[in-house]
């Protein structure tokens, strides 16, 4: 069957879409690749109580369904060792955002890892009560992950915001005047034990020793060594644009975002993308870009959801310019620092080229499992380019799943 | 910026860097256009199999020399160029087969090249991933590399100047790009499939996909090739895909392979694809658990009687062409360039140069 819509990615974006999409009439397929719905933010708060409660009945959810490749009015997917074709009219992308990792000495180590990766590991079974934490990076996301490991018992002895307070500053004030967003954060204010916050702050370097691990921060040119048993270091989000490139969808921007217009179409007829993967806002904007995309298809009025998007957008805007990434980061990996895991290749031997291509070529960085997902979102934030093409499979399967029959080509 | 050089070479591909490398030796000042980095078209795409070919004498003596220098090479190259030893195996499915491996290790052995042939326990041993055949040829000379970190080395060896810009026309000045004219005596032509730019030439881009999978070090131990690869490689014009699966230093399998004339549409085809990997899987049936990281196709440069063009035009003898080497080009790039020097400065060539040259389409 041909479904009227394919809605990829079940978080707050996707969600929205699909809720609207089916209460108009359409046939609606909502995929994602975990097997929870909610998306990183929703599963993260363990919040939200059942949001398929809300999806009429002519949408389905599939979990564990991953998206391998696509082309245009199909998506092969895979799903418990199943490959098969899902083929759709319209196509709503709602792949979210993954967490920035940048390298530094010692961000390879054992017990480091991003903010957002350690409250997945500590809600995957890691004990963290009574475990000192050092929390670095940028964004409302560390603060919202330190007050979550604190309320868990955890000890929080740092946490290194690297946007200096004056810029933080005109966000604050905005995000003052919403009384939902205001309170939520005066919540996490208090959860967090006080005096550990730093701002225009960054972990310069981790090592091992024999009592934990030892971080030196670095605030301008003063310096401090911080203990800790874990390190959660993030510096943001990166909008997960590879089904999109794939598609054939224009993106901008380093890193790359999917390019949309005031419907939510991209540049490829007849598909949409909504949420972080076309700019980080958070989930209440991709809430409202979902609605966006859905009354476009639906051919509903738009205007007044269009004015809530960009309440929303700007409010993302100042949050964006307010956590903007500072120079020194760049200055942070040493030419030893492993900048691709995968494939072990140093910051060093990529100094000498200035695009992608010819980086990956001669130094095999991004060829790995991950295809350059980690290390070519630390490239484009710190060096200007990285990945700017997709290629199937988007993620590593099984070779039979390639080499099945299928109709319908690019 | 110095515009006047003996030497301007057309394409930063294995080829043009190695023709650099090797007119440069004769102390010639040599400058390489390109607007794209060194070794990242069809060179990148490959397979990087150095191995003896036998569609035609003339590209068995131009593979044989060629692999000479190769090994020569060989023990120069840092670890960047990934370079393992596994010989080739050409896999017999039946009896007919085995006909065609005893003539094709007749054929070898009459060149001087180490070919063995293995009946099925042999081949069984040798590469226990492989589905029961009838046999296979054992080919231990032929060699498997990374030719990206190599073309750059021997441009960077070359010491030339590399120009990244467009080469528009090749003329009597020189050679015309989207950065001016740079003025030189010889222009060597090693765009590859874009030769055509500058001289009619019967040469067309044969798109060809390849698959890699993750790291299963041990999993392959030879290149293995099924012996229709020949017909495939060089039958019809129809799109074709063989079996062609390539151990690499990484533990990666690089599986291949198809061809077809597809103009320059850059598109992965997932219908090709599945074809190509379903034949790998035939053969080597638990490659089908392996995963697969990643897919991209190329462009070789292919010619109309299979063998690269390399020599003067007829009647523009300072415009030399090295192109059309189709899916040979890492092998034979080190032979073309000392043709192309035989060309240029006249030194001994290391074999007939006769059956490349341009001059043989004229009629």
């Amino acid at each position: 069957m041909t479904w009227d819509v394919a809605v990829v990615g079940a978080g707050p974006g996707g969600l929205a879409a699909a809720r609207e999409c089916a209460r108009g009439g359409m046939n609606t397929l909502l995929l994602d690749e975990a097997d929870q719905p909610g998306g990183q933010i929703w599963r993260a708060k363990g919040g939200k109580a059942n949001p398929l409660a809300t999806l009429p009945a002519n949408a389905e959810f599939r979990p564990s369904t991953t998206v391998f490749d696509a082309g245009p009015g199909w998506l092969r997917t895979l799903c418990g060792g199943t490959s098969e074709d899902v083929r759709w009219r319209h196509l709503i992308l709602a792949t979210g955002a993954r967490e920035l990792f940048l390298p530094f000495p010692g961000w390879t180590l054992p017990g480091v890892m991003g903010a957002g990766g350690l409250q997945a590991m500590a809600k995957g079974g890691l004990p963290v009560a009574g475990k000192r934490i050092l929390l670095a990076g940028t964004g409302p996301l560390l603060l919202a992950v330190a007050a979550w490991l604190a309320a868990e018992g955890a000890e929080v002895v740092r946490v290194c915001e690297q946007a200096p307070l004056s810029r933080v500053m005109p966000w604050l004030a905005a995000i003052a005047l919403h009384p939902a967003k205001a309170s939520q954060g005066l919540a996490m204010a208090r959860d967090l034990p006080p005096g550990v916050l730093r701002f225009g702050a960054h972990v310069a370097s981790v090592e091992m020793v024999a009592t934990g691990l030892k971080a030196s921060i670095r605030r301008g040119h003063r310096s401090e060594t911080v203990q800790a048993d874990y390190a959660g270091v993030g510096y943001g989000l990166v909008p997960n644009t590879e089904l999109a490139t794939l598609l054939g969808c224009t993106t901008i921007g380093a890193p790359p975002r999917v390019v949309v217009d005031d419907r939510q179409a991209t540049s490829v007829p007849e598909v949409f993308a909504v949420g972080e993967a076309v700019g980080i806002g958070g989930h209440e904007c991709a809430e409202v870009e979902g609605e966006v995309a859905a009354a476009a298809i639906l051919g509903e009025p738009l205007a007044a959801l269009q004015r809530r998007r960009s309440r929303e957008r700007r409010l993302a805007d100042t949050m964006n310019r307010a956590f903007a990434l500072g120079p020194a980061l760049g200055q942070l990996p040493s030419d030893r620092t492993t900048v691709c895991r995968c494939e072990d290749v140093p910051w060093g031997s990529l100094s000498e080229f200035d695009n992608w291509r010819e980086a990956k070529l001669q130094t095999r960085c991004g060829m790995g499992p991950c295809q350059g997902r980690i290390c070519g979102a630390a490239l484009w934030a710190l060096r200007g380019f990285g990945p700017d093409q997709a290629k199937p499979p988007l993620v590593p399967v099984p070779a039979e799943h390639l080499a099945e029959p299928t109709e319908g080509d690019r | 910026m110095v515009t006047q050089f003996d030497v301007v070479v057309v394409g930063a591909g294995i080829v043009g860097c190695a023709c650099a490398a090797r007119l440069a030796r004769e102390g010639l000042s040599v400058c390489v256009v390109d607007p794209s980095p060194p070794g990242s078209g069809a060179t990148a795409a490959g397979m990087g199999h150095l191995v003896v070919m036998d569609d035609s004498a003339a590209q068995l003596e131009l593979t044989i020399a060629s692999l000479r220098l190769w090994l020569d090479l060989l023990p120069t190259l840092p670890r960047s160029a990934e370079t393992i030893s596994p010989g080739t195996l050409w896999v017999a499915e039946d009896e007919a087969g085995m006909e065609a491996v005893e003539s094709k290790r007749t054929l070898y052995a009459n060149a001087g090249v180490a070919a063995q042939t293995w009946g099925p326990a042999r081949v069984h041993e040798g590469e226990p991933v492989l589905r029961p055949v009838a046999g296979a040829l054992h080919v231990p000379g032929d060699c498997v590399v990374y030719p990206p970190t190599i073309a750059a080395k021997l441009l960077a060896d070359s010491r030339a100047t590399l120009v990244q810009a467009t080469a528009t026309a090749i003329n009597g000045d020189g050679c015309e790009t989207s950065q001016g004219l740079l003025r030189t005596r010889w222009v060597v032509n090693c765009a590859g499939a874009r030769a055509t730019d500058f001289a009619p030439l019967p040469i067309q881009p044969r798109k060809g996909h390849l698959a890699i999978t993750e790291r299963r070090p041990g999993f392959l131990r030879h290149q293995v090739v099924e012996l229709g690869y020949l017909a495939s490689a060089h039958g019809s014009d129809e799109a074709s895909v063989a079996f062609n699966v390539q151990p690499r230093a990484t533990g990666q399998v690089l599986i291949g392979s198809s061809r077809e004339f597809a103009g320059w549409d850059p598109a992965i085809r997932r219908t090709m694809l599945a074809k190509m990997i379903a034949r790998a899987v035939s053969f080597v049936p638990e490659l089908a658990t392996l995963h697969v990281v990643r897919s991209w196709v190329g462009f070789r440069a292919a010619t109309n009687d299979h063998l690269p063009v390399i020599g003067p035009i007829p009647d523009q003898p300072s415009h030399i062409v090295a192109a059309g080497h189709e899916g040979l080009g890492i092998t034979t790039s080190l032979a073309t360039a000392e043709l192309v020097a035989h060309h240029v400065c006249g030194v001994e060539p290391v074999i007939s140069p006769e059956p490349y040259l341009p001059g043989r389409f004229a009629a």
